[in-house]
């Protein structure tokens, strides 16, 4: 990104971060603010909202509309804020412990809502803001500061779940590459439904294994051939994770009817309707 | 003139079907009636009752005892004479017919032989019992019309009406009753109370989670979401449900949540966040005895201290505990404009009582309501979401202008909604919530006073608890006592000077409420320092009664 870039762009906000230097997330926050900018959207379009951790914080870093909630319970709010005013452009930006751990539940009662919003996951394979414990996605046996001997418990597979529920847009990337960072978020922005980007980021601090290196080595682009609408493919793509390869691009992709397009009677956002007392006169009729 | 019907029996016997008939019919006819379930937690089977109370004015509360016992099983009626009034009959296939219980002298048998020679149903017995009461209560036969249900088929409701024509034909005798008939007069729950309140009050989102007794509240609202435009969603579980309905009231939308205490336990850290958000967010937490599964479907008002404290940290909160099934459409009303006033969560708390309780009440008054939002209207720039200085108002969300930025934060925040751990910010927070508490206390209900001018005795009580009470009063002033009672609707928090004007030397002061921990009363005495005479109290999972209070009033 250039400097004047920075300057023209209306969602950049330079803001000091409480990032550590050289952490993924700068280079996630940049891809964010530049496809934002380059779709033409302006800051009141756009309702940036996260759960609590590292990755979390990044809604207090752009100059968009925010709302940082709770840990784990960022899809939640989200679906209140949707079903509000689905005019609005949510992207929801947190961590791979706020969104498969904690968040597990809603992630996964999210995916079968279908809201129309970006779901950008932060996923460096550890809880960074806590300090260096495991998180859903680490390995399995990898030493962290508080399974000394290693995970006891299996990695979640965050796509071939989604995939396997088929969530409507299920794409990987990587930090490191910001070029295709963005043009995965164009398409996620482009999809009409629940779209969900897995990007793999090092953790500079507390992950010593998924470092920039391990992760360079091991991801490659999906073939322009790849077929995302083909969901038993796309689930055996979702499952190579490690030294045979990580593939990255859009994996999945369903386009069905969204959590708005679901509910009949909803066409402009419930909060431009004009409600009076009066209108529960009718109701009251019922009761006679 | 007060008169109570039991219809007892397992579930899935048709009791509830039963009640709706009678309640409907009796209504239909210019009675006031209070029914209420009486029911266990499962799906088929056990002993279940349903009470309708009925009376010429205005029904209380409901009677622990019956007029008339419409017994559906051999159960039913081995129970019966213990629930009977002195006077009262009780109505019984004659197949239930035993040595044991023939002589019994206050039983009614119906003879199934013919009356399964007039009809077919399935429910005849109910059916016949249901003309049977209809005439004992001096009604005409055109009342019986009352005794169909569109879902049913032509054949079931004409089986069904034979049954009860049948029944209406057995009994000679007819009590000969007065009756003004009451003009705008509806028949509701305190469920439906609820959520018409909420609506009134321009509710757009609900979600919730189901769990008993509180589901009658989303059910009824997913009912009418359609023609009322609202979005009601059935979430994964109660954290789901309470962020879900933060989400769309930081977005500009009157949004409710609804449960009952186990839920309400779920919800406590989202709690906080709408406090410290600043998010106007409304909770009906509707009791049921607890701890952790408790009793389900049983009533108690033992959440209090829970929801007032409930979530880390300090913050302003209002707790608002509707009186009546009416009172429940009124608070509901208001508590979304306080919340949207103050920008707090407001937590409604009913109970099992209140939420199963159908009564005949004046139709809800919409003239006098107004829906009033806060917001602040101008542009701004540089919004200060959490502007220091604000006690209530000021408030815009996303897409109100289409210039203004707003940022909703559950951290301590800069007024702009940047996170910070400044010490000084820390502090303004907290004076921002200790000046909203001030606000609120001297906006909310003072106590509804009721009874003896010339009180001798001064009997508190919070909540639903409020119509047995009442009727306890006017009975225990009939009897020759000076009783006096003070009901809070607002029950938190509270004004230190609240009793000020009703405490006097040589009046004693009782305390009444369902629970065992006199929940309320201590946060009266921790903020008014009033002490009790005595404590009247409730916790087997059953409603207070006028005669359970007057008994442990005489005690």
């Amino acid at each position: 990104m250039t400097k004047i870039e920075t300057i023209n762009n209306p969602f950049v906000m330079n803001h000091p971060t409480s990032w550590c230097p050289g952490c993924g997330n700068f280079s996630i926050l940049e891809s964010i603010n530049e496809t934002l900018n380059d779709l033409g959207l302006t800051p009141q379009e756009v309702l940036m909202v996260s759960g609590i951790g590292q990755a979390a914080k990044l809604p207090h870093y752009i100059h968009a509309h925010g709302l940082n909630s709770l840990h784990g319970r960022a899809l939640p709010v989200v679906m209140g804020a949707h079903a509000a005013n689905h005019n609005l452009r949510i992207i929801l930006t947190s961590g791979d412990g706020d969104t498969y751990g904690e968040g597990g539940n809603h992630f996964i009662h999210g995916i079968r809502r279908n809201m129309d919003i970006v779901h950008i996951v932060h996923d460096n394979q550890i809880y960074g803001l806590t300090k260096g414990q495991g998180s859903p996605t680490t390995a399995f046996g990898q030493k962290t500061r508080l399974q000394v001997d290693g995970m006891r418990p299996d990695p979640l597979n965050p796509v071939a779940l989604a995939i396997s529920m088929d969530c409507s847009f299920v794409a990987r990337s990587f930090s490191g590459d910001p070029e295709h960072l963005k043009s995965m978020i164009k398409a996620a922005m482009a999809h009409k439904g629940y779209a969900l980007i897995d990007v793999l980021q090092p953790c500079i601090s507390f992950n010593e294994v998924n470092t920039f290196k391990w992760y360079k080595e091991r991801v490659y682009k999906l073939d322009p051939s790849f077929d995302a609408t083909d969901r038993v493919k796309a689930f055996e793509k979702a499952l190579e994770f490690g030294d045979e390869g990580i593939p990255m691009g859009i994996l999945y992709k369903n386009e069905k009817a969204t959590f708005i397009e679901r509910i009949a009677h909803i066409d402009e956002p419930l909060v431009y309707k004009k409600r009076t007392p009066d209108d529960v006169q009718k109701l009251l009729e019922q009761f006679d | 003139m007060k008169k109570t019907i039991m219809i007892a029996g397992a579930a899935g016997e048709g009791i509830n079907t039963s009640e709706l008939f009678l309640e409907r019919m009796l209504k239909r006819e210019g009675f006031f009636v209070l029914s209420y379930k009486n029911y266990m937690s499962r799906v088929r089977g056990g002993f279940n009752y349903a009470t309708i109370t009925l009376g010429t004015e205005m029904v209380n509360s409901c009677e622990d005892r019956a007029d008339i016992i419409i017994a559906l099983n051999q159960e039913a009626l081995d129970k019966s004479p213990m629930m009977l009034k002195k006077e009262g009959f009780i109505l019984a296939s004659d197949q239930l017919k035993t040595d044991a219980v023939e002589a019994h002298k206050s039983i009614l048998w119906i003879e199934q032989e013919p009356l399964k020679a007039v009809s077919s149903s399935k429910n005849a017995f109910s059916m016949c019992a249901i003309g049977v009461v209809l005439k004992k209560l001096g009604l005409e036969q055109e009342a019986l019309k009352g005794m169909t249900l569109k879902k049913w088929s032509e054949e079931v409701n004409q089986t069904n009406l034979a049954a009860g024509t049948y029944g209406f034909s057995l009994l000679e005798s007819q009590i000969k009753t007065e009756i003004t008939h009451q003009k705008e007069t509806i028949l509701v729950n305190g469920n439906q109370a609820v959520a018409l309140g909420a609506m009134a009050s321009g509710l757009g989102f609900y979600s919730a989670y189901p769990m008993a007794p509180s589901t009658g509240i989303i059910t009824y609202l997913a009912a009418h979401e359609r023609e009322m435009g609202l979005i009601v969603e059935q979430a994964e579980d109660e954290i789901a449900a309470i962020m879900a309905a933060i989400g769309a009231a930081s977005n500009g939308v009157r949004a409710m949540t609804g449960t009952s205490g186990g839920g309400f336990a779920l919800m406590v850290e989202a709690l906080g966040f709408a406090a410290v958000s600043e998010v106007p967010l409304v909770v009906c937490n509707v009791q049921r005895p607890g701890p952790a599964t408790g009793l389900p479907t049983r009533t108690e008002q033992a959440d209090l201290s829970f929801v007032v404290t409930a979530s880390q940290g300090e913050f302003a909160r209002i707790v608002l505990a509707p009186l009546t099934v009416e009172d429940a459409f009124y608070t509901t009303f208001r508590a979304f404009n306080l919340a949207e006033k103050y920008q707090v969560p407001v937590i409604i708390l009913t109970d099992q009582l209140l939420a199963d309780s159908t009564q005949t009440i004046s139709k809800f008054k919409t003239s006098g309501l107004k829906i009033e939002r806060y917001l602040m209207e101008e542009v701004q720039t540089h919004y200060k979401r959490y502007d220091f200085d604000q006690t209530f108002g000021g408030r815009k969300y996303p897409g109100l202008d289409d210039q203004t930025l707003v940022m909703t934060d559950s951290h301590v925040h800069d007024e702009y909604g940047n996170e910070t751990e400044d010490e000084q910010m820390t502090i303004k927070l907290k004076h921002k919530f200790i000046r909203r508490i001030e606000g609120i206390k001297n906006e909310l209900n003072a106590p509804i006073f009721y009874g003896s001018e010339s009180y001798k005795t001064l009997l508190i009580c919070w909540g639903s608890t409020f119509g047995a009470l009442k009727d306890a009063v006017n009975a225990l002033n009939d009897q020759g006592e000076s009783v006096a009672m003070l009901a809070f609707s607002d029950v938190f928090p509270i004004k230190e000077d609240v009793l000020k004007v009703y405490l006097k030397e040589n009046v004693n002061v009782i305390n009444v409420e369902g629970n065992a921990f006199n929940q309320f009363g201590k946060i009266l005495r921790m903020e008014t320092g009033v002490t009790f005479t005595k404590s009247i109290n409730k916790y087997d999972g059953r409603p207070f009664n006028a005669s359970y209070i007057i008994e442990a009033y005489r005690k």
